[in-house]
């Protein structure tokens, strides 16, 4: 096994090596089992589009294109399983990392799509985390004809929002400016639903991921004339930014660190800018990377 | 005397064949009438209660009182209680076994956990057959992998499984007859509850806590599966009857603000009682969603509700709600217990409910009035107390805090001790009541909860406001509590302690007993006016169902349901110390009381 490791690596080793004496259990599928077994099991989210979905009975979508990015940098065959979200992602790694599901579905070696949050990590002890690789912010798309200048909150004023129902922008707008904006609210059951109806004319605002408002604008075709994207600082207590990466199983660093050093090598050339682009989405680094 | 016993049935059975034949001639143009002899018909399940015989519904009646006028077990005679035979539900799944078994001719209908039925010969504990429905990848149920029962009609029996199925059986052969989807598993519904037999329809909730799902009440022809009626628990969706939209219940934005009672929860998923003498199906509501209350000011009806329901077209006769703008997860799903209130010299046709909130209601159940509400868990702080209209009376110190208002880096907002748990001073075990002591039997739980609104949580990869919990108890030698609650006033007349939860149903008799099981193991069975312990069996593993009893043979036997799981190991901290170790089981317990031993 060869693989280089670049410094920053080699301090996160030497500081993991520390609490491995306190007594790490035995290593379960770690970056050389995965390797003579060929292939690397990776869980996605399905309706998670424009990361990751079901399209005409497969696998579809930037995540997808990663997990086999990353396998093909591992020298090994991606084996992609799409689940249907938990009720937190916590509950997520549980089901998928370290613990499995009821039907006793195998676990994973590698999720994608996880929020690579300090305080996610260290409540979530079986599970580790790979360096990030996209940097995901809340945002509105909004048609220029209808709002004239949308710069500040107050520009929002009684203006309809279409809105994904219990996401990160439906808890933004609900608890922002002390609540004032509820009644603007049009909820749907997904971001897709919420988009096509915001395309349609139904409200002139739509509010969600930037990943997801620009894949929706780039599949739609949609005029950069006419509908423009913003990100507007609204008080609250919803994270308006998180960075993601990925996640394996505590027990399988090593593993952690590979998916982390293909993910590093495809930022720098340029292969996820441009798997990110396949899908009209803008890849934006996550800090100090 | 074995052998006199033994001709009285014989001409009894000789006589009632008697009766049958004069009486299908008749209706011989029915055919499917007549095949149906010897299957399961209304008026047997309107009559469970009083035919002790058998078991053909879930509460042992549609009124659920899980009373048996039965006798012969009694304080005195009890130690010579045996057991006869037990039944392993094999395979590898185990986890939950919550089911409520049904008796109907010598033959044993009970499900299991992962969506499992068996029949199983009632005096010998031999299997007669068994069915597992085929569960798909990726179902999440929320709180394990139980189901609660079946119900019997005709020659079928029917229960519900884990990807939201209702699956009819034929009685003798265990080959499916019929199948219907209540709704998509992929959509976070599930079914759990025992269905509700009424006139010929069955009676379903739903199950699920995604975002999206609206609990509804549906009536489906119990002989077929056609759906016939559906009601939405929640204001300003449209009902369904005979295939066309029917009436909107409630008004729309009456007690919600802008859309968000599109998405409002209260999930049926506890199934529900009926009541003959009044002709309404009574079925609990779930907590609404999202679950901070400040994003949804209004009483979010009829979430944390009881509900009437006119059995023929679905229509909402009256609602009570326990929790208005419920903040606490309070899911009051749970069962309303019809019975005759004796007060003030008048009887009063009343029903009781105990719920998830920690009161023990007693209504009208002709009109859904306010009578009475008192604590049946203790400390309670989220409500001061129950006023006269029936509403509480809320501390505004014990509830979550608003999170537009939240400061800090974490932006947790205001962590409160709020008592009960999001468990429940009560959770879905059933409660009894017996109408020789007048006392309502009531499994119970004394925890509390620490409760904030938890910025750093994420759902599908994607930040979103979740909360933040810790369930404590609220007694060092206790959590689980047997209360007998005396309805006329409130009281609470004995009180037995349990180191552990209690997560199982009751059941009482005329011989003066209250059984239930613990789950460290024990059925166990109480002396009804006292609460004295009488008898304990170790089960071997934990014991969450609700126990049956019926006569065989002219012996009266016990049975019950035995398997740790349900939701209480799926929750850690203080609570999982009193439940460690317990192994898990899945298994079906047979006791009887030889007659000689009865007459001594």
């Amino acid at each position: 096994m060869t693989r280089t490791v670049t410094p920053m690596l080699k301090a996160v080793l030497v500081s993991l090596a520390a609490v491995a004496i306190t007594g790490a259990p035995v290593v379960a599928r770690p970056f050389d089992e995965v390797v003579k077994d060929g292939t690397m099991r990776v869980v996605l989210y399905e309706q998670n589009a424009p990361f990751s979905d079901l399209k005409d009975g497969k696998p579809w979508g930037i995540e997808v294109d990663l997990a086999e990015a990353i396998a093909k940098a591992l020298k090994v065959k991606a084996e992609i399983r799409l689940v249907d979200a938990g009720e937190n992602v916590d509950g997520d790694f549980r089901l998928n990392l370290w613990k499995g599901d009821l039907a006793g579905s195998p676990l994973a070696d590698l999720m994608l799509h996880v929020p690579t949050d300090k305080l996610l990590a260290i409540r979530n002890e079986q599970i580790f985390m790979t360096r990030p690789y996209y940097d995901e912010k809340l945002a509105f798309a909004v048609r220029k004809s209808a709002v004239e200048n949308f710069d500040t909150v107050g520009d929002i004023g009684s203006a309809a929002i279409d809105v994904e129902g219990n996401s990160a922008s439906d808890a933004m707008l609900l608890t922002a400016q002390g609540g004032q904006f509820r009644s603007n609210l049009k909820h749907f059951k997904s971001f897709d639903e919420a988009a096509k109806a915001f395309l349609a004319g139904d409200a002139p605002i739509l509010a969600g991921t930037r990943a997801n408002i620009e894949a929706a604008l780039f599949a739609a075709k949609a005029s950069k004339d006419e509908i423009g994207i913003k990100q507007l600082a609204l008080g609250g207590p919803v994270k308006l930014s998180w960075e993601i990466g990925g996640a394996v199983k505590s027990d399988s660093r090593d593993l952690g660190y590979a998916v982390g050093d293909a993910l590093t090598a495809m930022a720098e050339n340029g292969a996820l800018k441009s798997i990110f682009e396949k899908y009209g989405v803008e890849y934006t680094a996550p800090k100090g990377y | 005397m074995r052998l006199r016993d033994q001709f009285l049935t014989a001409a009894g059975a000789l006589a009632l064949l008697v009766g049958a034949a004069a009486m299908s001639a008749p209706q011989a143009k029915e055919p499917e009438k007549a095949a149906a002899s010897g299957g399961v018909s209304d008026q047997d399940i309107l009559n469970d209660a009083k035919t002790p015989e058998d078991v053909v519904s879930y509460g042992l009646g549609p009124q659920a009182q899980r009373y048996s006028p039965l006798k012969a077990i009694n304080k005195e005679t009890i130690k010579g209680l045996v057991p006869a035979w037990s039944f392993s539900f094999g395979g590898e799944k185990q986890r939950g076994q919550e089911s409520q078994a049904l008796i109907k001719d010598g033959v044993i209908y009970v499900t299991g956990s992962y969506s499992r039925m068996y029949a199983i010969d009632s005096r010998t504990g031999e299997k007669l057959w068994q069915y597992e429905a085929r569960l798909p990848e990726g179902i999440l149920p929320c709180c394990d992998v139980v189901n609660r029962g079946a119900a019997l009609y005709k020659n079928l029996v029917i229960f519900g499984t884990l990807d939201a199925k209702l699956v009819a059986l034929d009685q003798k052969s265990g080959k499916v007859v019929w199948k219907k989807d209540i709704d998509d598993f992929k959509g976070g519904y599930s079914y759990t509850a025992a269905p509700l037999i009424v006139k010929g329809k069955i009676i379903t909730g739903v199950s699920g806590g995604e975002f999206g799902i609206v609990g509804r009440v549906e009536a489906r022809d119990a002989e077929t599966g056609e759906i016939i009626w559906k009601r939405p628990v929640i204001e300003g969706h449209m009902g369904e009857l005979n295939g066309k939209e029917s009436t909107m219940t409630g008004k729309v934005n009456e007690t919600w603000p802008g859309d968000m009672w599109k998405y409002g929860g209260g999930a049926t998923w506890l199934g529900g009682t009926y009541d003959p003498e009044t002709n309404l199906i009574y079925f609990g509501t779930g907590n609404p969603g999202p679950w901070n209350s400040w994003l949804r000011p209004g009483d979010n009806k009829w979430t944390a509700s009881r509900i009437a329901l006119n059995p023929e077209n679905g229509e909402i006769v009256w609602g009570f709600q326990t929790t208005p703008h419920d903040g606490w997860d309070f899911d009051g799903v749970n069962e309303f217990v019809p019975f005759d209130l004796n007060k003030g010299g008048k009887t009063i046709k009343a029903g009781a409910t105990a719920d998830r909130n920690g009161f023990f209601y007693v209504l009208d159940r002709t009109n859904g009035k306010f009578i009475s509400a008192s604590p049946f868990v203790e400390k309670i702080t989220w409500a001061k107390k129950i006023n006269d209209d029936g509403r509480p009376d809320y501390d505004p110190a014990f509830r979550p805090g608003d999170p537009s208002k939240a400061t800090g880096d974490e932006k947790k907002g205001k962590s409160v001790f709020a008592v009960p748990s999001f468990l429940g001073g009560k959770n879905w075990m059933p409660i009894g009541y017996s109408p020789d002591t007048k006392l309502f039997y009531v499994p119970s739980n004394e925890w509390g909860m620490d409760i904030w609104n938890e910025a750093v949580s994420y759902k599908k990869g994607a930040a979103y406001l979740g909360a933040g919990f810790t369930i404590k108890p609220i007694f060092e030698d206790h959590i689980g509590s047997l209360k007998a609650i005396d309805p006329a006033t409130g009281k609470v007349v004995w009180n037995y302690k349990n180191k552990a939860p209690l997560w199982g149903g009751v059941l009482s008799t005329a011989g003066n007993l209250v059984f239930t099981g613990t789950p460290e193991g024990f059925l166990k069975a109480f002396d009804a006016k006292t609460g004295e312990e009488v008898w304990k069996f170790q089960t071997g593993t934990g014991v969450v169902s609700s126990p049956i009893t019926w006569e065989q043979d002219g012996e009266q036997w016990i049975g019950i349901t035995a398997g740790w799981g349900g939701a209480v190991p799926l929750w850690g901290g203080e609570v999982a110390k009193t439940t460690a170790g317990i192994n898990q089981g899945g298994s079906f317990w047979a006791f009887k009381l030889p007659k000689k031993l009865a007459t001594r």
